[in-house]
């Protein structure tokens, strides 16, 4: 992952700052919390269902190397070939590779955060090919030349009209602010990339290991024509996106599109196993990337529970601190909560130890997330790594450690706070306030500052016994 | 193999060293009633709900007739159909040439050792004819599957897609489905479950219909008897007690 | 409940203490009207939370060993008007102290013994009416770790309906955090700032004039923005406006 090149605070007042993403926000948040809502209760037995996608997430992630060999020689049984990369540099090795010894030229690609990840599209055209996504929120900001700021909707952080703009500027067709028109320019755009790329490239959202099978869902269809028309097919996964069967599947398939978008099932929900065999369409080779990339790393770790993520987007959507910034101001693929902690976990030497900060650890993504994701706990986790490691503000540290002392010794505590009341009363006599040292001002700039009761509870407790000793 | 798996392989293992396997729970059942009139209401339903067009049928005739009427409503001129064979009803394809509709072959013959991906008379195409191996009733659902004579693209690039389903293939649910027919997957390149018309909310989650696959499906939920679709049952069957090997070079057979 | 005579301790935290100490007084005279008999630990002082929100899991753990030895001198329930100090006191310290054996029994025993106000008012002492009384128009922000952590959704608002001559209105985004998350506010100032203003739109537009919470750090936010835009609605923990009878 490359690391952004403001630092994370100025890149949330920079999205602060952006009223376009603000209306692109609000228009879209509601809709997602809803849908997701009606989705859910669209289950009988909602809660169940989840406590079953969960221990599947959590089984198959304790015995993840038994699961992802036997995916493997089942996919190789069915005529597919696997291969491991363990960074994103030899993720995109492998693919480019692939497409040199079969002269590609021309790439289609489907939505695949793994790609976006190792930063694949940018590997493939520097290595000479012509590369097109064909998801219409990823075309969208391929046009755009940017990344994408949501996990199911990349270009969530664009209001239609900017969207419009866009499709004029660069295929020259008439501006019109009305999605259906501006899919129908898609359409016809992007058909004949379909049809004419050699090779297609995927993400996948589950492999099956039983079968070898390659579970892809997608609303638009654009992954299965991007699986069906060229030659060549890779498809790119995670080394954890494995579940056992196919029953296992269609338990996780009851819950990924009801908390993404709402909807029972995904329009599209592709099967790929193996090759073409005798079909009169379908990929000659279908290859699996299976990249590692810091994932085998947090098993056994404090974070490992990150890596049963499904990567529905419903944690996104009831965010409210992703609702403040939208996905960009993360500075990295994966954003709002679970980017919070993938990101940092994934890639340690990176400066994202500030990410876990940005929580107010409310806990609306743990209510949220279909398969129970504890990312508020994963967050403190990495908080307190980031302390322990010396990473953190010392200004915080040093101050915890005060008030550990004064709170474990309450004659000290009750002079830390007349102190402190003493000095909060200075300051506010005087407008002081704003001058505090940092990080204070922060707090000021948009509230009050409190001050400390004239008596505290404690004092009038004493107070009070004192009283009931006197009678 | 490469040095990545063993490392990748080992990093994963002496993570999960002293780790007890967790269990995994048992999925509740969702749909206790098996009862079929029910199971087909439901699917009409749901199907509906998601944006297909649901028309039923319990006579030969008039499934071929409404399939007729579909297509001549649509003005369709050409039509890209799965093998004869591959349909339930085995004289629809001959009904719908007859009414005048060009058929578009696929570019290369079926068995042909490699294609020539020539697309783009395909892609010329106004609807796609096939016939589905299932439906799952508590989400609208049809199942389809690849194979020699059914080319995939049928059901992904026209902007109007006609399958039809005999209603004995509904299952209450995708659980129920891998349940019973999980061999399919196995023995089938491509199993595609296709819920509704192909749709997008990438712009603003506004609902827009028919973005890369059709704008829209009819499904014809068949009752009445129709002998490929016993054929293709006992095919089914025979699937299932097969090694997968065994069974598609049996399919190929039967094309 | 007028039969059994119930004892409680009450553990007020540092927020209330300091802060607002008006919440404190008012859940001890609301208990002691409902005839509890209420012991106020002395020497009470902060359960860890903000030390451990902050990943200073080593203070943390200083001040929950602290919070625990003070809690555990007397048997009877543990009454925390506030649903954040509550969650860490009944689900946080087991992780905290996890690797400490001494501690282990300790925790459960205070963990189960432990109540929000609310929650013992109606799990413990099963009262939905507290014979309040006042003129107000209540709108209720639901703390995240009272409605989340805690899983307390209803009692608050049962009790507030309850209340004579009150109105209680409808707050939009009630379950939105409002920004507050302890060091957050200060550390993501910005951040922070941004989603209290959401809070305090979703407050003025309710037409309330008293906003009430049961989290003195959620009622301290919200104190200070509302007062940042000159705004004249009331703040007020829950068990201030349960003892009014004006
Ligand atoms: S953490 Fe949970 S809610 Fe968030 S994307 Fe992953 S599965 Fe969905």
């Amino acid at each position: 992952m490359n690391s952004p090149s403001m630092s994370f605070q100025q890149r949330v007042s920079h999205a602060l700052a952006d009223g376009q993403l603000r209306i692109a926000l609000d228009r879209t948040t509601e809709r997602f919390t809803s849908n997701r809502v009606a989705g859910l209760a669209s289950l009988p037995d909602a809660d169940a269902v989840r406590d079953c996608a969960r221990s599947i997430r959590l089984h198959t992630l304790s015995k993840l190397d038994d699961y992802l060999e036997q995916f493997e020689a089942n996919v190789t049984s069915v005529g597919g070939q696997v291969h491991w990369a363990s960074d994103a540099q030899e993720a995109n090795e492998i693919v480019l590779d692939l497409a040199r010894s079969r002269s590609v030229k021309r790439v289609v690609k489907s939505k695949s955060m793994v790609s976006e990840e190792t930063e694949l599209n940018q590997a493939l055209i520097s290595g000479g090919l012509d590369v097109v996504e064909s998801d219409l929120g990823e075309y969208i900001i391929q046009l755009a030349g940017e990344t994408p700021s949501h996990i199911i909707a990349p270009a969530v952080h664009k209001t239609r009209e900017q969207v419009g703009q866009l499709l004029a500027d660069k295929l020259g067709v008439p501006m019109t602010d009305d999605p259906v028109e501006m899919t129908a320019t898609a359409r016809s755009a992007l058909r004949d990339v379909f049809l004419q790329s050699e090779m297609g490239i995927s993400g996948v959202n589950f492999g099956v290991a039983s079968t070898g099978s390659l579970a892809i869902v997608t609303n638009e269809g654009n992954a299965s024509l991007t699986v069906t028309a060229p030659r060549i097919h890779v498809a790119m996964m995670g080394i954890e996106r494995i579940v056992p069967t196919l029953d296992d599947l269609a338990v996780m398939l009851l819950v990924l599109a009801r908390s993404a978008t709402g909807q029972k099932l995904t329009v599209y929900t592709d099967l790929l196993t193996g090759p073409r065999r005798g079909d009169p369409d379908g990929p000659e080779e279908l290859h699996v990337v299976l990249l590692d990339n810091g994932r085998s790393r947090l098993i056994g770790t404090e974070v490992s529970e990150v890596l049963a993520c499904i990567r529905c987007g419903a944690c996104l959507n009831a965010c409210p601190v992703y609702q403040q910034i939208g996905g960009h101001a993360y500075g990295s693929v994966y954003s709002g909560p679970i980017g919070a902690v993938l990101t940092p976990s994934l890639d340690r030497e990176g400066p994202w130890h500030v990410l876990p900060e940005a929580s107010s650890l409310c806990g609306a993504c743990r209510e949220v997330c279909p398969v129970r994701i504890d990312i508020p706990r994963m967050l403190l986790a990495l908080r307190a790594e980031t302390v322990h490691s010396g990473k953190g503000n010392r200004w915080v540290r040093v101050g915890f450690w005060l008030y550990r002392i004064a709170a474990t010794k309450p004659w000290l505590f009750r002079c830390g706070v007349s102190v402190v009341r003493q000095l909060t009363k200075m300051f506010f006599v005087n407008g002081w306030l704003l001058r505090l040292p940092s990080p204070l001002p922060s707090w000021t700039r948009s509230r009050e500052f409190p001050v400390i009761a004239s008596r505290t509870f404690s004092e009038e407790m004493r107070d009070r016994e004192k009283g009931s000793g006197d009678e | 193999m490469n040095e990545s798996r063993g490392a990748i392989l080992e990093r994963i293992r002496s993570g999960r060293l002293g780790a007890p396997v967790q269990s995994r729970l048992d999925p509740p059942t969702l749909i206790p009633t098996k009862d079929s009139s029910s199971l087909r209401d439901r699917f009409v339903q749901e199907a509906e709900a998601v944006g297909a067009i649901v028309h039923r049928s319990d006579r030969r005739d008039l499934t071929v007739e409404t399939v007729l009427r579909i297509l001549g409503d649509a003005g369709v001129k050409r039509l890209i159909s799965w093998e004869p064979n591959d349909l339930p009803i085995s004289e629809l394809m001959k009904a719908v040439v007859d009414d005048g509709v060009q058929l578009v072959d696929p570019p290369t013959p079926a068995n042909a050792e490699t294609l020539s991906r020539e697309w783009t008379a395909m892609a010329t195409a106004d609807a796609g004819l096939t016939g589905a191996v299932g439906g799952l009733a508590d989400t609208g659902t049809i199942v389809l599957r690849s194979g020699p004579g059914r080319p995939r693209l049928t059901w992904l690039l026209p902007p109007l897609h006609v399958v039809v389903l005999h209603s004995s293939f509904v299952h209450p649910t995708l659980s129920a489905f891998m349940g019973e027919c999980g061999e399919l997957v196995r023995c089938s390149s491509h199993v595609a479950f296709v819920t509704g018309p192909s749709r997008t909310a990438d712009i603003e989650q506004t609902l827009t219909i028919g973005v890369h696959g059709p704008k829209e499906v009819h499904i014809l939920l068949v009752d009445h008897d129709c002998k490929s679709i016993e054929e293709s049952e006992a095919a089914q069957a025979a699937t299932v007690s097969d090694e997968p090997g065994d069974q598609m070079s049996k399919h190929d057979l039967v094309q | 409940m007028s039969q059994t005579t119930y004892s409680a301790q009450l553990f007020a935290t540092c927020l209330v203490d300091a802060i607002r100490p008006a919440a404190g007084l008012a859940t001890l005279r609301l208990l002691e009207r409902l005839g509890v008999k209420v012991i106020v630990p002395s020497g009470q002082t902060c359960c860890g939370q903000p030390a451990f929100n902050s990943g200073c899991l080593a203070d943390a753990r200083a001040m929950a060993r602290y919070t625990i030895d003070l809690l555990e001198k007397s048997p009877v329930p543990i009454v925390v008007p506030s649903g954040s100090c509550g969650d860490m006191i009944v689900h946080r310290y087991r992780e905290l102290l996890a690797d400490e054996l001494a501690y282990a029994s300790k925790v459960e025993r205070v963990a189960a013994r432990t109540y929000e106000l609310s929650q013992y008012l109606s799990d413990v002492l099963k009262v939905q009416d507290v014979g309040a009384r006042c003129r107000r128009t209540i709108t209720y922000h639901p703390s995240c770790h009272l409605l989340r952590g805690l899983g307390v959704r209803s009692a608050p608002s049962k009790l507030l309906d309850s209340i004579t001559d009150a109105r209680c209105v409808g707050l939009s985004g009630a379950e939105d955090c409002c920004g507050f998350g302890g060091t957050f506010a200060v550390k993501m100032g910005e951040l922070s700032s941004g989603m209290l203003d959401r809070k305090l739109d979703a407050i003025v537009e309710s037409g309330a004039d008293t906003v009430v919470a049961c989290d003195a750090g959620c009622l301290m936010h919200i104190e200070s923005g509302l007062k940042r835009r000159g705004s004249n609605v009331a703040v007020r923990h829950l068990a201030e406006v349960l003892v009014e009878s004006e």
